[in-house]
């Protein structure tokens, strides 16, 4: 029963992620998504300090806390202060990792909170800690990334159009009153809650590998918006099915495992592709060629 | 009737001027172009007059109201290099989206938005291609996708921005067209572009640019050599062969 309680958990999250990675991959924000993931650690550790306890709430305003500031640093860097972005976000990632994990060792000893798991998370022990809801026991962990996915699903099923449209020409969307800021600003404020549930089931580092994996092979894969979707979730599941079966044969961290899969389907379905097709000398005839029906025939 | 009315437009990014004072009133139910040198701000009062960039000062009214209020019966059609032509989405999807302003969040388009934006693909020749990716088309097919997605917002006034920039003859025909079929329907159509020729052969009224507004009336009376010297310096060519379009014009008019 706990094999199915963990696996479970790590389906739930890892579709989570998936669904939103792959909105954050069309945008190319898949980076600041990253940043984020780690910029919540500080705001994390200190409403843990605050609350003393694991509840949701606490960690999830401080997570939210700490990438408001985050996102107002980056702003503030970058429109003010001239800095280039890719500075900016290294910067900011950086420090406020840095800063989180300098709380996290210097209050660990006083609060049952430890450095490894908020870094590589503990999917192993997710069935330790049942809870009733509604007369059903499930694993704490399976319910927290249960309301996330539905969360994030209802999100992406009501704000589909909206969605797509602020992604594909923010300036169209602009000029009919769908404010494209406020869109980014909601799939950032989901990113952060993604983390926060993350960070004890695979960890703040690990997270990134479920939200850009799935995505960025579903990119790769399909041509489509909806089928993109699809198969990003497919992608979840077979990065928590093969990743199990690796961490059972070689012993190993099952979240390791896990985001070993989900980035190196990447690797393969890049590789899989220049196989599949004549080796191409530049690469924007290859993409453009990859669309046309008629280039069945190697040139 | 006035469709649009410009009082001190003034537009700063950061500390460069983008627009200075501009004042203009521009008629419904013509065709009309904004001219000037690169630089002169043409991108950014088409933007201004959709709210899309703050004015540092003066106000824009459409239909004597601001531009916020009256977002359903205005059409913006940015420039195609503005978005990723890579986004995984077919020509149909993206000329639906010309229907989204009128959806509410969670709702689905319905019939009625699926045969507007059949319709619209069908009026820039592209009804064969509604199932074929962004990633395979052309710049000229860019471009009527574009203009398919402005037509079935089914606006009052249309704003586009360089819809003539960089495509093929074929799709020249088909945006000229369209431009007058809109008009002869009494839109209000107003047109960043660069030829002199096309303007002074197929549009009504002119608004030259340089910063500040240089000249604004009927094409006859405001493409004359003094405003082209004063927007675009000495440097135009083509300056005789407007000279010479425009005579062509005025005995057609004496003579017709």
């Amino acid at each position: 029963m706990d094999v199915v309680w963990t696996l479970a958990t790590a389906v739930t999250l890892a579709l989570a992620c998936a669904l939103l990675g792959s909105f954050l991959a069309l945008r190319r924000t898949l980076l600041l998504g990253d940043a984020l993931s780690h910029a919540v650690l500080p705001g994390v550790v200190l409403a843990f300090l605050w609350s003393g306890s694991r509840e949701l709430l606490p960690m999830l305003l401080g997570a939210g806390a700490a990438a408001l500031m985050a996102t107002l640093l980056l702003e503030l860097l970058q429109w003010r202060f001239r800095v280039h972005p890719d500075a900016a976000l290294g910067a900011v990632l950086a420090t406020f990792f840095a800063a989180g994990i300098f709380l996290l060792s210097r209050f660990a000893g006083q609060v049952d909170l430890d450095a490894e798991c908020v870094l590589y998370g503990e999917l192993a022990y997710v069935p330790l800690e049942l809870v009733s809801v509604m007369g059903v026991e499930a694993p704490r962990g399976l319910w927290t990334s249960a309301v996330l996915l539905a969360g994030v699903g209802l999100f992406v099923w009501l704000a589909y159009k909206e969605l797509a449209l602020v992604s594909f020409d923010p300036t169209f969307a602009a000029s009919i009153g769908r404010s494209p800021r406020r869109w980014s600003l909601a799939l950032m404020g989901l990113t952060a809650a993604v983390t926060v549930v993350a960070l004890e089931l695979v960890g703040a580092i690990l997270v990134v590998a479920l939200l850009v994996g799935p995505a960025a092979g579903a990119r790769l894969l399909t041509r489509r918006l909806p089928q993109m979707l699809l198969v990003s979730a497919l992608l979840a599941l077979s990065s928590v099915g093969v990743g199990y079966g690796l961490a059972w044969a070689f012993d190993g961290a099952l979240a390791g495992w896990i985001a070993v899969v989900a980035g190196g389907h990447v690797v393969v379905l890049v590789l899989l592709r220049r196989l599949r097709k004549a080796p191409a000398s530049a690469q924007e005839p290859f993409a453009a060629e990859q669309g046309d029906d008629h280039a069945q025939q190697p040139r | 009737m006035i469709a649009i009315e410009c009082r001190d437009v003034t537009v700063q990014y950061g500390h460069r001027v983008a627009l200075w004072g501009v004042t203009c009133q521009l008629p419904a139910g013509r065709l009309i172009a904004i001219v000037g040198p690169n630089g002169a701000g043409k991108s950014t009062l088409l933007r201004a007059m959709v709210g899309l960039v703050r004015l540092s000062r003066g106000e824009i009214r459409l239909f004597g109201q601001a531009p916020e209020k009256v977002r359903r019966r205005v059409s913006y059609m940015p420039q195609r290099e503005t978005v990723d032509w890579d986004f995984p989405l077919t020509v149909f999807d993206v000329v639906l989206m010309g229907c989204y302003g009128e959806l509410r969040l969670g709702a689905r388009p319905r019939r009625e938005h699926y045969e507007r934006a059949q319709r619209a693909l069908e009026l820039v020749g592209m009804e064969h291609h509604a199932q074929r990716l962004l990633s395979e088309l052309s710049g000229g097919q860019q471009q009527r996708v574009f203009l398919a997605r402005a037509l079935a917002q089914q606006a009052e006034l249309y704003l586009m921005d360089e819809p003539l920039a960089g495509v093929d003859a074929a799709t020249e025909q088909v945006v000229l067209h369209v431009l007058e079929e809109l008009r002869r329907q009494g839109k209000t159509v107003v047109v960043v572009h660069h030829d002199l020729s096309t303007i002074a052969e197929r549009f009504d009224w002119v608004v030259l640019l340089n910063l500040r507004l240089v000249a604004c009336g009927a094409v006859p009376e405001v493409l004359t050599m003094a405003n082209l010297h004063g927007a675009y310096g000495g440097r135009l060519q083509m300056l005789s062969d407007v000279a010479q379009v425009l005579e062509q014009r005025r005995q057609r008019l004496r003579h017709g």
